[in-house]
C-alpha cells in the first residue's frame, strides 16, 4: 500500500511560516507603522503562523485515522479555551492590580 | 485463515497503534502548549519590572533571533522531510533528513547556551529581577526542549541502525516531527513576543 508523503502540505507550511516571520521582522526593523498599528499587526502574523502550522504541518500526522482526528481536534479546541482564559485572566487580574495599586 | 487475511490484520493493528500513540503525543504537545502559553504571559506581564537593570533592549537583539527563527523554522522543515521519507518507506532519506535536524538544532542549541551563558558572566542572571527571572525561564525552558530534541534524534538514528524502518519506528519518527514543529511555533511566539515587542 502507498502511504501519503504530504511533502506539498510540508512545503507550504515552510514557505509561509518563512515568509510570515521575515515579514513581521521587515515590519519591527523597519518600523514600518506607527506603534499601535505595528503591535496589532505582529500578533495577527503569530496567530496566522498558529494557523499554518496546525494546518500544514501538524494535520498530516493527525488525519491518518478518522477516529483520532476528531478527538486531536476537540483536545485542541480546548487547549486554546485554556489558554484563552489564562491570558485573559491574567492581563484582567494585572491591569486590575495596577489600577488599585495606583489609585 | 489465508496469510494475506493475517498481514491485512497486522496492518489493521499497527494502524490503531499508530493512531493512538499519535494522538497520546498529541495530547502531551497539547499540554506543552499551555505550559509554555503561561510562560509567555508571564513573561508579558512582568517584563518592564527590570529593578533598575538591564531591560529586553539591552540584551536581546532582534536580528540575532530573526536569524534563530530562519533556524527553527529550517530545522522544522526537515524534520518533516523525515516523515516524508518514511512514507516512501526511504531509510535513508528519514536518516539524512534526522542528521540535518540534529546539526541544525545543535548549532541552535549552543548559540543559545553562549548567549545565555554569556549574560551571566556579565553578572546578569535571573536573580537581578522580575524581568530577568521570566525570560531566562522562557529562553531556558525553551532549550531545554530543543536539547530533549536532540537527544531524541541521537536515540532515534541509532534504533534506525538497529530496527530499520519497523512500523514501530515509524509511529516514533511521526512524534519526533510534531515535536520539532511544535518547537518551531513556540519559538515563532516567542520570537514576537519577546523579541518583536522589545524592538518596537
Amino acid at each position: 500500500m502507498k502511504q501519503k508523503t504530504h511533502f506539498g502540505s510540508y512545503l507550504s507550511g515552510f514557505i509561509l511560516s518563512a515568509l510570515f516571520v521575515t515579514l513581521a521582522y521587515g515590519l519591527v526593523s523597519h518600523h514600518a507603522l506607527p506603534n499601535a498599528r505595528l503591535y496589532l499587526s505582529i500578533a495577527a502574523l503569530a496567530i496566522v503562523q498558529l494557523i499554518v502550522h496546525v494546518l500544514f504541518y501538524f494535520r498530516p500526522a493527525l488525519k491518518s485515522n478518522a477516529d483520532t482526528d476528531r478527538w486531536s481536534m476537540l483536545v485542541f479546541v480546548l487547549t486554546l479555551i485554556i489558554i484563552t482564559i489564562v491570558i485573559s485572566g491574567s492581563l484582567w487580574i494585572m491591569y486590575n492590580l495596577n489600577y488599585y495599586m495606583v489609585n | 485463515m489465508t496469510t494475506d487475511a493475517l498481514k491485512h490484520e497486522h496492518h489493521d493493528h499497527h494502524e490503531e497503534v499508530h493512531a493512538k500513540v499519535t494522538f497520546g503525543f498529541w495530547v502531551y504537545i497539547m499540554t506543552d502548549f499551555i505550559m509554555f502559553a503561561t510562560m509567555l504571559i508571564v513573561y508579558t506581564v512582568l517584563h518592564n519590572n527590570t529593578y533598575g537593570g538591564p531591560g529586553i533592549a539591552q540584551i536581546g537583539s532582534v536580528s540575532h533571533a530573526f536569524m534563530w527563527s530562519l533556524m527553527v523554522i529550517a530545522a522544522a522543515f526537515i524534520c518533516s522531510l523525515s516523515a516524508v521519507a518514511k512514507a516512501k518507506d526511504s531509510l535513508l532519506g528519514a536518516r539524512l533528513a534526522l542528521l540535518v535536524t540534529f546539526i541544525l538544532g545543535i548549532i541552535f542549541f549552543e548559540i543559545q547556551y553562549r548567549e545565555l551563558a554569556n549574560l551571566v558572566a556579565q553578572g546578569i542572571t535571573w536573580q537581578g529581577s522580575a524581568f530577568l527571572s521570566s525570560y531566562f525561564t522562557l529562553i531556558g525552558m525553551f532549550s531545554v526542549h530543543i536539547g530533549v530534541g536532540l537527544l531524541w534524534i541521537l536515540i532515534l538514528l541509532i534504533q534506525l541502525g538497529m530496527q530499520g524502518l519497523s512500523d514501530r519506528m515509524k509511529t516514533r519518527i511521526t512524534c519526533v516531527t510534531l515535536f520539532w514543529q511544535f518547537l518551531s511555533l513556540v519559538w515563532i511566539l516567542i520570537f514576537t513576543l519577546v523579541y518583536l515587542t522589545g524592538a518596537i
